[in-house]
């Protein structure tokens, strides 16, 4: 059975089934890996990271400017 | 993915050099990056006094931390703008960290150069926050580090900053900002030195840094920056990296290679001494900081009178 996941992104919270990779999430929800890091509860991760269950998963944007 | 150098869980992939690494071997590779952008570009000299300018963002706090790991001994320069709300936290951050690791930090007051906070000023001169914004911090970094006897300024600005700068001024056709885009920009006629060790590194690189050492950085994002270009030359930039990786790099240090070849009977612009400051400006009267005090004292005198 797939479990699910909770993910933050750009600050709102979701949940989705716990399966695939953050890359998958990333393409998902339209972003570009580039400008993105992802945190799998409280820890850095690389996009190949398989969602499991009970995960929060944080996408944070990293680029800024002014 | 496992990290290429040691086969321990990877915690980044760098996509630009086509390697996965560890936390370890990702510190490893950062420092090297900034070291080799030091000796790259010659950017340090012996004896030299560095300030770092910090805003209390990721950047500039990570800047401080790797020189500071790496033994160069560098002050701090913070600079307030006073946008409420914002500007608080940033200099919370910045204080924090000096604290933190026993550093000297400088703290400046855009109100005390221009007579009034950001948010106040772009009102009386019509001009953009970033821009205006912009000018004061490169104005007061510059005075202050030639008054306290500093030799060179270092500033957090990134590869992504640099490229997406590079392909807004080629956009928009400002080929003497181009021309004076470098990671190394030596001191000239009143103009401290200016450095950008992180040159070869980019936000992505440098958020993850921060977040694996710890560094507790402002994540808000300044309210006059929602609406500026910058972010969206930065997007675009980074669109074509995703599809080809390397391609920050390549265009900004191709850039720098080729310049001198292909603009070579280019003429820089000429500085002179303001009358007022004697801050280096182009122009042939007041500098821009002068000009845009003098609107400031104009119009509040009027706003008072009305």
């Amino acid at each position: 059975m797939v479990g699910i996941a909770q993910v933050v992104v750009q600050g709102k919270k979701q949940e989705v089934k716990a399966k695939g990779t953050i890359r998958d999430l990333m393409k998902k929800f339209g972003l570009n890996p580039e400008i993105h890091l992802s945190l799998v509860n409280g820890k850095l991760k690389e996009e190949d990271y398989r969602l499991k269950d009970g995960d929060v998963v944080e996408i944070i944007r990293v680029i800024s400017g002014g | 993915m496992i990290c290429k150098k040691c086969g321990k869980e990877a915690v980044i992939k760098i996509r630009a050099h086509n390697i996965s690494l560890c936390e370890e071997h990702f510190a490893e590779f950062f420092i090297g990056r900034v070291e080799k952008a030091i000796k790259d570009f010659r950017m340090l000299k012996k004896g030299d006094k560095v300030l770092v300018a910090v805003s209390g963002g990721k950047d500039s706090l990570s800047l401080w931390d790797v020189l500071t790991d790496m033994d160069i001994k560098a002050d701090g320069i913070h600079i307030n703008s006073g946008i409420e709300g914002f500007s608080e936290k940033l200099q919370e951050k910045a204080e924090a960290f000096a604290k933190k690791r026993g550093l000297k930090l400088h703290i400046v007051n855009v109100e005390d150069i221009l007579g009034e906070p950001i948010p106040k000023a772009v009102k009386l001169v019509g001009r953009t926050p970033c821009s205006l914004c912009g000018l004061s911090r490169r104005y007061i970094m510059n005075r202050y580090a030639s008054e306290m006897g500093y030799t060179v300024i270092a500033t957090g600005h990134n590869l992504d900053d640099e490229s997406s700068n590079l392909l807004a001024n080629m956009v928009k056709n400002q080929w003497d900002y181009a021309l004076r885009q470098s990671p190394h920009l030596p001191e000239e006629r009143g103009l401290k030195r200016r450095i950008k060790p992180f040159i070869y590194l980019s936000e992505r690189e440098i958020a993850a840094y921060a977040i694996l050492k710890g560094i507790d950085y402002c994540e808000e994002r300044c309210p006059y920056s929602k609406k500026a270009t910058s972010i969206a030359y930065k997007e675009a930039i980074n669109h074509i990296e995703r599809f080809s990786p390397g391609t920050k790099h390549r265009f900004i240090t191709e850039f720098i290679r080729s310049r001198d070849r292909l603009f070579k009977n280019q003429k820089g612009v000429e500085l002179k001494p303001c009358p007022i400051c004697g801050y280096p400006t182009a122009s042939d009267g007041p500098c821009s900081l002068c000009r845009i005090k003098e609107r400031i004292k104009e119009r509040s005198k009027k706003a008072a009178s009305a």
